[in-house]
């Protein structure tokens, strides 16, 4: 809300508050002392008229006593002297109409009429009367004299017991006159009522003809209770005429016992109240536009120089500094407008200096920004040669990746092909080297071996390469206990060691790790395996050290070091240190390209130390899973006994013909009962000889038909309504062992397999006997 | 406008004053009607601008021009009717017996079935009468004016021979008084001077002549044909005394218009005729005219009738 709007406001709810008070006040007031106006003038209207009855009728009492008090007693005085009296009166009193005057005897004396003929009747008796009337005047009721004209009697008797009783009948036509010049306002009334409350009197004759009795009028009731101390009453009541409301002043007679009531009808009554009240509702009309319009001014008045200090203060915030505040104010505004004019100078000065600094830093600037734009220039033409670059880079890079999935391909396809004939050769050199006996051919044999070996260590590096840049590796996370790991490590590899006289010692740890097992496996048979290969004397240490939340797997050497040279080259791809003419003895230089990769993908960082002739220390930091410890088996690896699966009823399903008859002699030579099939459908007739069902399925994965193993082992496992364990080998990387393993009692072999790998995974599948006498293997095998 | 007019008509009251005159050019009725209005302007409670009072005069002697000027006055539906003489009052009687009439009687309006009574008319006409039964009183007046008289001459018009309470009051008086009534019957001057010669009148010691035709149609000449047979005459005007001398004993109605206005604003008002009574004189007055004396001294009253005299006339 504005200023002004706020003063406004407080303004003329001010003055209306103020005016509307007043009003009221003033309405009130009006109101009561219009009452009592009404009633004091009522009252003294009424006071005047019943002094004037009083005095009216006292007047004819007094004539009357004066007649009365002539000693007519005496003798001296005639009834002829009373009766020109009494006729006096009359003439004096148009009001009386019968004078009668009663002996002390009771007997009428003399009697005198306006209508009828003096005549006095002797048989009258008034002693009665001269009893009970009371002195020295005494007023009858009210009477109508044939029947309209109202009429009282009065008496008059002096206090000597001798003196006569003088009795007028008086007329209250003039009391009537009396009343009906009562002046009480425009539609007043006034009316008098006797001692009995019989009705004598009123401004409309016609009331009085009516010979009412107004006992039961509120006004008359309340007249009757005030007491003479208490004075006329004012009150609202009924009138008895209209019945209408009135206000009405009641005044009593005292002498006559009569009561004068003064009316006036509410609606008379309360004419100047109304009217007072419309003056004052005008009078509030104008007071409140005037209030409104002077609280307007005044609301302006007062804000006016605020107004302009803001609107000069706005327009400085525009920016325009000339602007002044004029106002007339002598006061604090005033004050505040001229201090407000001072500061828009000073800022004005001090703009201008301002800006004067301002044009010439602009200059500078300007001569600068020519700089920075010619700068601008170059960095643009440079740009545009870098963009070209990268256009360039962006070419060789495709390029470049083209060529490595080119390679990729090359590599997966040779590792695949090949692999056939080599896994093949393999199981065959092994079956060929136990059976024979001769010892020089056994020698030549044992070098196919190693040769074979060398070729298939070569040929899983490629595929592991080849996996790993396909993504065909997902890792799967689990959580369990390093020392399996460990075990299974020392296991594999203590042979090699002591083929070439090193030591392997493998120290046992209790952490439990998460990680995926088989990756891992990977990572630090790869290590183990370089440490081997690269140690010529000494030993190979693999131990774990706590470092925190992780636990570091360290794989130590006595080998001759690597110079830093070479600290980041050697995870390249085909990159040996040791000679620079490539040793194939040693392998393609791709173990730790591919420890780097696995390491990669397991998000787990590689620890490297080594120095030229300390021996090198590599390892992977694996983190820790907390408060998960596990006993450590002190176990000896047992060799290899070939015998416990003799006795196992073994399907093979291979459509190639040479791997399919190279497995089935390699199971057949470990004492397994063979049967074997080039499809599904041979393999099922092959069953279908046997009421047994095989204890293990050992298939490839890809089939004539595009059939895989998988199907065989399900169709079987379906037919037999058992889970047969199996063992699927393949040379395809896209071949996923977590698809495999959801089938579970699976292992999946990648080509190419030789003997001890295929009897391992045989003997993981079927850790516990063969139980020949039930023909089936223990229970509890366990599920892969 | 039509509307409006037509609105304005209907708030207005209209009441006729009919005055009734021998021949036309009287300027009487005028001039009643003027104090009419006058009366009704000071009255309280009347709103001038709502009330119109419009003069009607009825010209002409006989029934039939009466009824004919009433029929036009009855038929525009006034408000109030004013009947400022008898021969209205009939006509207007005949006509109506709703539209409310107010109207002056010399007689006594009960006996003239102008109402049913005095406090209560009980019909669509009130108003005022002169009429009070003071023929006794008036005759005792005469006697004490002077005590010598025991043949009283009654000259009347036929009308109030028919009147029932007449010849009661008549024989109250014999008896109260002591004296002797002759009654003598006269519509018209005419009838007046045979009476006055009659040889029956020779015997009247004074005579009482209350208003009648003879007195209506020519008062100057037939008070001078009283003042001929000097002898004392007793009348009941005063306007009579004052003019030929004699006595008069008069009931009197102090401001019959004002009167006549205090009813017509009680009508106004919604009274009912039939419940406002008939106002009655309320002042008697004895007026004694001295011209006469001086001539012949056996006309001069006794001094207690003097000495009550609210008026005296003339110088002995």
């Amino acid at each position: 809300m504005r200023l002004s709007t706020r003063y406004f406001s407080a303004f003329a709810l001010l003055a209306t508050c103020g005016f509307v008070g007043f009003a009221v006040v003033n309405a009130i007031a009006n109101y009561r002392e219009n009452i009592e106006q009404i009633t004091q003038v009522q009252q003294a209207e009424g006071r005047v008229i019943a002094t004037r009855i009083s005095a009216y009728l006292d007047t004819i009492a007094l004539q009357l006593h004066e007649v009365d008090s002539l000693p007519w007693a005496s003798g001296l005085l005639s009834l002829e002297d009373e009766r020109e009296e009494l006729h006096r009166l009359l003439k004096l009193n148009p009001a009386i109409f019968e004078i009668q005057s009663i002996g002390a005897d009771g007997r009428q004396r003399n009697h005198v009429s306006r209508i009828e003929p003096d005549q006095v009747d002797p048989s009258l008796d008034y002693r009665e009367r001269l009893r009970k009337v009371s002195l020295p005047t005494a007023y009858s009721a009210a009477y109508f004299r044939e029947g309209s004209t109202p009429f009282v009697s009065l008496a008059v008797r002096e206090s000597d017991p001798k003196s006569h009783l003088l009795i007028a009948e008086v007329s209250l036509r003039y009391v009537a006159d009396l009343v009906a010049s009562a002046n009480v306002g425009s539609s007043g009334r006034a009316f008098v009522v006797d001692g009995s409350d019989n009705l004598v009197a009123h401004q409309n004759l016609s009331m009085v003809h009516k010979k009412l009795n107004l006992a039961g009028l509120t006004q008359v009731q309340l007249a009757h209770a005030a007491t003479a101390q208490s004075g006329p009453i004012s009150v609202f009541a009924r009138s008895p005429e209209s019945d209408q409301e009135v206000l009405t002043s009641a005044i009593s007679i005292p002498s006559l016992q009569w009561t004068l009531f003064v009316e006036q009808p509410v609606a008379e009554v309360m004419g100047p109240v109304r009217a007072s009240l419309y003056r004052t509702v005008g009078l509030l009309v104008v007071l409140l536009a005037a209030g409104l319009m002077v609280s307007r001014w005044l609301a302006g008045r007062l804000t006016r120089p605020i107004v302009a200090l803001r609107q000069g203060a706005s327009k400085i915030g525009l920016g325009d500094l000339s602007v002044r505040v004029h106002t007339d104010a002598g006061d604090e505004l005033g004050a505040l407008a001229q201090e407000f004019n001072r500061m828009a100078q000073r800022l004005e000065q001090s703009y201008s200096n301002l800006e004067e600094k301002v044009k010439a830093r602009t200059q500078e600037l300007g001569a600068a920004s020519t700089q920075l734009h010619l700068q601008a220039a170059e960095l643009a033409s440079l740009n545009l040669q870098l963009g070209d670059q990268l256009k360039e880079l962006e070419k060789k890079k495709e390029e470049a990746e083209r060529a490595n999935a080119a390679k990729t391909r090359f590599l997966a396809a040779a590792s695949h092909d090949l692999r056939q004939p080599m896994q093949a050769i393999s199981l065959l050199v092994e079956i060929l080297r136990e059976q024979i006996s001769r010892r020089d051919v056994g020698s030549l044999v044992d070098k196919v071996q190693l040769s074979v070996q060398a070729l298939e260590s070569l040929f899983v590096s490629l595929l592991d390469i080849s996996r790993l840049d396909a993504g065909a590796v997902k890792p799967k996370r689990d959580e369990f206990p390093i020392a399996n790991l460990l075990r299974l490590i020392e296991a594999n590899f203590l042979p090699q060691a002591l083929a070439k006289n090193l030591q392997l010692k493998v120290i046992r740890s209790r952490a439990v790790v998460s990680s995926d097992p088989a990756l891992l496996e990977r990572i630090l048979g790869n290590l183990v395996s370089n440490a081997i290969r690269y140690t010529d004397r000494g030993r190979i240490l693999v131990g774990c050290r706590r470092r925190g939340d992780h636990l570091d797997v360290l794989v130590s050497d006595t080998g001759s070091g690597i110079s830093s040279n070479f600290h980041e080259a050697i995870f390249e791809e085909f990159f040996q240190v040791v000679s620079p003419a490539r040793d194939r003895s040693k392998g393609l230089g791709l173990g730790l390209s591919i420890v780097k990769r696995t390491a990669e993908i397991l998000g787990h960082p590689l620890i490297m130390r080594s120095e030229p002739g300390r021996g090198s220390t590599f390892g992977v930091r694996l983190p820790l899973v907390p408060r998960h410890e596990t006993p450590i088996a002190h176990e000896q690896l047992a060799t290899p006994d070939r015998t416990r699966l003799a006795g196992t009823f073994v399907l093979v399903v291979d459509d190639d013909n040479a791997n399919c008859f190279a497995i089935e002699a390699l199971c057949a030579q470990w004492g397994c009962h063979v049967v074997s099939g080039s499809s599904l459908e041979t393999a099922i007739e092959s069953l279908e000889a046997h009421l047994r069902s095989p204890d293990l399925i050992i298939t490839d994965y890809r089939l004539g038909g595009q059939r895989t193993g998988l199907e065989v082992v399900e169709a079987i496992r379906k037919k037999r309504e058992e889970s047969i364990p199996a063992i699927i080998m393949t040379g395809d990387v896209s071949v996923l062992e977590s698809d495999i393993r959801q089938q579970g009692r699976l292992v999946l072999l990648y080509k190419p397999i030789n003997a001890d790998k295929l009897w391992e995974a045989a003997n993981v599948l079927l850790p516990l006997p063969f139980d020949a006498s039930q023909g089936r293997f223990a229970k509890g095998s366990p599920v892969v | 406008m039509e509307g409006a007019q037509d609105q304005d008509a209907e708030r207005i009251q209209r009441v006729v004053y009919v005055s009734y005159v021998d021949t036309a050019q009287d300027g009487r009725g005028q001039a009643d009607f003027v104090k009419f209005k006058a009366a009704v302007e000071r009255q309280q409670g009347i709103d001038p601008t709502a009330l119109s009072i419009d003069f009607v005069e009825a010209v002409g002697m006989g029934t039939a021009p009466i009824m004919a000027t009433m029929r036009a006055v009855v038929s525009s539906r006034p408000s109030v009717i004013v009947a400022s003489s008898h021969v209205v009052l009939e006509a207007a009687k005949a006509l109506t017996q709703s539209i409310p009439i107010l109207f002056m009687s010399h007689s006594d309006p009960i006996e003239l079935g102008h109402v049913q009574s005095i406090a209560a008319p009980g019909v669509n006409r009130t108003g005022f009468t002169f009429y009070a039964p003071i023929t006794a009183k008036s005759l005792e007046l005469l006697c004490k004016a002077y005590p010598s008289t025991k043949v009283v001459g009654f000259v009347v018009d036929p009308s109030i021979l028919e009147q029932s309470g007449f010849a009661e009051e008549i024989r109250r008086a014999k008896e109260q008084l002591n004296i002797r009534i002759e009654l003598f019957v006269a519509i018209d001057q005419a009838e007046l001077a045979r009476v006055l010669r009659s040889p029956k009148a020779q015997d009247i010691d004074a005579w009482y002549l209350p208003l009648s035709d003879v007195l209506w149609t020519d008062t100057e000449a037939a008070v001078k044909m009283m003042a001929e047979t000097r002898k004392p005459v007793m009348y009941d005007r005063t306007v009579l005394a004052r003019k030929t001398g004699g006595l008069s004993y008069e009931a009197r109605v102090p401001d019959p218009f004002g009167i006549w206005a205090k009813q017509l604003v009680l009508i106004l008002h919604g009274a009912n005729p039939a419940t406002i009574p008939v106002e009655r004189p309320s002042s008697f007055e004895l007026a004694i005219n001295l011209d006469g004396v001086s001539r012949d001294r056996r006309l001069q009253p006794s001094k207690s009738i003097l000495k009550r005299a609210d008026v005296i006339f003339g110088t002995p």
